[in-house]
């Protein structure tokens, strides 16, 4: 089921009204309604694949207790492995399976051996790689003796199958979420306004900014042979606030439909492209994804500590994975590397965590150098994406190339360019609202207009853009990892 | 948790209420919602007078009437007919009746014949419920209509009674999403951002290949099963229904325009036989005839089991032609 459709907008008043009108007596009740109302949300896509789900909450339910029972090394280096196993297996086989084949294949054939084996038409599972971090987040945990493992089978079904965040993120931490199945909840009713604020941004984000964007940036990219410097480059600035829009307002939908179930989830962005170098652009992208392989990956490597070239090894291995994270193609390996590339300068001379704290934190406009910074950083972005989207690497090096040729300082040609003229006010409004927001949890946060007439006529004219831009379900980029 | 609600109420109202407003000034192009009638229209429009008969309808149309065929057999028979096939893909009979509404408002056409593919009306499948397609013509006279039209439904069973249920349900919304212009800034936008590519000679006719193994007993059964229906005189007409043809009738009649429903092979219900025999004799073809063509009803002629292919367009277009000849024939006898 997706957040912008209809089926979404009527699922959620009917969950809403049960979990706090019929089921709000009792908690284990609630968590009941939680997970199945969760495996309706997720079977809606595709039922079959609901097994995936259970198997890997059995799997790592049992994996837990049975780490909580047992002291001895061994025994419980098996059970992690067992959970590592299973899940990494389930995304092993669903995702990269083909990836491997084929390029065992081209290289068997390179050293003149012809491999017989034919690729399989195997279907994605809707947000695998998330629930399955999610889950081995848990089952580390308990490894490393930081969490309990838990006794109750719904709640843990409930967090691992939670709908707000399965599909698409923020993937959470048992550490946080867990415990929160455990405590009964009271509807709050700031909680319940932000949670819908944050909805209503989200669907801008995703409906308003997104998707038309998706537009130029969809049919610039089909056609790039044939598009000038400038149209290219124009391009990859739709895709850059595309994926911007679609994935952050993704996780805004999701933070605040936990929030009306009385839930915190953790933030997932915090204004990104404000951001004045490419470390403080990790920081505040995808933080969910990030902070786990930091704690996970890097952490457990060594992380920073250690000779300079451990440190370059590091780094490269988990931007690296990240990029494979996000699907089997070689572009997205070359996208994480490209930001390892652009991230080690600041790590080897010690300036990675020299701009922590928001940009302008007590004025209204930045300085001209941290303009100066933004736009680098920016446009350094701009460029890593075009891997990101590009259909295999020689379609994004031609791009690229076709991008940095003497047509860039031409005027950008594209057929659909007078619709521009209604996308820039409303790419102003976001802008505005974002750079004004940007200290905030996220941007159309309370705190953003102290005026409540202002504050209100904003909502409604966000509304009104939601309903006026809707388009026929268009799915989510970050589903298919 | 009250004062929650009642937020979210009070806000809903409002926002119904600016939405309201802005569905009268918002520039929308009429059509929308059907890129391919807009596409057709378009091309046409500076030249509607060249153009004195027009087909509408659905993919049935659109792959089944070649106006090419039409007019040259115009031509054998010494009529001076120009037509174009403005038919588009899954285009029902409510759609259908708003694009003619519209063309009559908004244009000067006059002195010409439309003809139209004879439909049933049809609920609103609920994954469609929120495409463009089927927001843009919706409207409270379409929704009073369909009040009617299932009031007037011949209800015998529990399922008949759901099924006009779900007709009330699926337009309620429709119509509701249309009060809320949902999706309608689309509407702002140029179609050059389509995907969907033109697909249309230039008198509106698009071919299909056979696309897989034609099952006969499936194309037959049409026949066989339109027989026994039309023989059959169990079904009453709905009354609704019938309201609606006439007033699109007699309002074409204003413009000295003459309305023909033509009937596609498909399966046919009970209702919409009664609906079909109950259609005034110059608004029709005769079924008889129809369902006495036995080439329409051949495998070989079929793109697939829906679509007629190339040569079953050129069979179902001569078949038109040759009956639209006798209406007019009968219509001037009588007129002397």
């Amino acid at each position: 089921m997706l957040f912008n459709s209809l089926d979404f907008a009527i699922f959620l008043p009917i969950v809403f009204i049960l979990y706090w009108f019929v089921f709000n007596k009792n908690l284990k009740w609630q968590n009941l309604l939680v997970a199945a109302a969760s495996y309706v949300f997720y079977g809606w896509w595709d039922w079959r694949f609901l097994s995936l789900i259970l198997f890997s909450t059995l799997v790592d339910y049992f994996v837990g207790v049975s780490l909580g029972k047992t002291e001895a090394p061994t025994r419980r280096k098996v059970l992690l492995w067992i959970s590592i196993l299973v899940n990494l297996g389930f995304l092993g086989f669903f995702k990269y399976y083909n990836f491997f084949l084929d390029n065992f294949k081209s290289a068997f054939s390179i050293a003149g051996y012809e491999l017989n084996a034919n690729s399989l038409n195997i279907i994605l599972p809707v947000g695998i790689s998330f629930y399955t971090f999610q889950t081995l987040s848990y089952t580390i945990d308990v490894y490393k003796e930081r969490l309990e493992p838990t006794k109750n089978f719904i709640s843990f079904a409930a967090f691992v199958s939670f709908f707000p965040q399965l599909v698409a993120g923020p993937i959470e931490r048992a550490s946080n979420l867990l415990p929160q199945f455990y405590k009964p909840r009271k509807f709050e009713y700031s909680q319940g306004v932000d949670g819908m604020r944050q909805i209503l941004w989200g669907l801008f984000k995703k409906v308003v900014i997104a998707d038309n964007c998706a537009v130029y940036a969809n049919h610039i990219f089909e056609n790039s042979a044939d598009m000038s410097g400038s149209t290219l480059a124009l391009g990859a600035v739709f895709f850059t606030f595309q994926i911007y829009g679609d994935f952050s307002g993704y996780s805004d939908i999701a933070i605040g439909t936990a929030r009306l179930f009385g839930f915190n989830l953790m933030q997932n962005f915090a204004s990104p492209y404000f951001s004045r170098d490419i470390a403080e652009f990790w920081r505040r992208w995808h933080i969910s994804l990030s902070t786990w392989f930091r704690d996970y990956l890097y952490i457990p490597l060594g992380g920073s500590r250690g000779g300079t070239l451990m440190k370059v090894r590091n780094t490269f291995i988990i931007f690296i994975v990240s990029g494979f994270w996000h699907g089997a193609n070689w572009t997205f390996i070359v996208w994480g590397a490209l930001n390892a590339v652009y991230f080690l300068p600041l790590l080897l001379t010690n300036k990675n965590r020299q701009n922590m704290e928001v940009v302008a934190e007590d004025s209204y406009l930045p300085s001209l150098k941290e303009m100066g910074q933004m736009t680098l950083t920016f446009g350094l972005t701009v460029i890593a994406w075009v891997f990101f989207r590009a259909e295999n690497i020689g379609h994004a090096v031609s791009y690229l190339g076709g991008m940095f040729s003497w047509s860039f300082f031409n005027e950008p040609s594209y057929s659909g360019i007078s619709f521009l003229k209604t996308l820039i006010p409303i790419l102003i409004l976001f802008f505005t609202v974002e750079w004004l927001g940007r200290r905030n949890q996220y941007a159309l946060s309370q705190g953003l207009l102290k005026n409540n007439v202002l504050r209100k006529t904003l909502y409604l004219t966000i509304s009104i853009l939601v309903l006026l831009f809707y388009g026929q379900n268009q799915e989510f980029i970050y589903f298919q990892f | 948790m009250k004062k929650f609600l009642n937020k979210i109420l009070i806000f809903s109202i409002i926002l119904f209420v600016f939405n309201l407003v802005l569905g009268f000034i918002l520039p929308i192009r009429t059509y929308y919602g059907n890129e391919m009638f807009e596409q057709k229209f378009s091309s046409i429009k500076n030249d509607l007078n060249d153009y004195n008969l027009y087909f509408f309808g659905s993919s049935r149309i659109v792959n089944g009437i070649n106006p090419k065929v039409f007019d040259s057999v115009m031509q054998v028979n010494d009529r001076d007919i120009n037509s174009y096939n403005l038919g588009s893909y899954g285009t029902w009979f409510n759609e259908n009746i708003f694009l003619i509404n519209s063309i009559l408002n908004d244009t000067s056409i006059k002195d010409a014949t439309f003809m139209i593919e004879f439909q049933q009306v049809m609920s609103v499948p609920w994954e469609k419920i929120d495409n463009h397609k089927n927001i843009y013509y919706q409207s409270s006279d379409n929704f009073t209509f369909i009040l009617n039209y299932v009031l007037d439904k011949d209800i015998r069973t529990f399922r008949d009674f759901l099924i006009g249920v779900h007709y009330i349900f699926s337009y309620s919304i429709s119509e509701t999403l249309n009060i809320f212009n949902l999706g309608k800034l689309k509407g702002l936008e140029s179609y050059s951002h389509s995907k969907e590519s033109k697909k249309f000679d230039n008198k509106g006719f698009f071919a299909i290949d056979s696309r897989k193994e034609m099952n006969q007993i499936t194309i037959s059964n049409y026949q066989s099963k339109g027989v026994q229906l039309f023989q059959a005189n169990e079904s009453k007409s709905n009354g609704a229904f019938e309201k609606k043809i006439n007033e699109i009738i007699k309002k074409a009649q204003e413009r000295n325009i003459s309305i023909i429903f033509i009937l596609t092979p498909k399966n046919y219900t009970k209702e919409m036989v009664a609906n079909y025999k109950t259609l005034p004799s110059e608004n029709k073809i005769d079924y008889e005839k129809f369902l006495d063509q036995t080439s329409l009803f051949e495998a070989a002629n079929w793109g697939d089991h829906t679509h007629f292919n190339f040569q079953g367009a050129q069979y179902f277009t001569e078949f038109v032609a040759k009956e639209f000849l006798i209406l007019n024939r009968n219509e001037a006898s009588e007129n002397k």
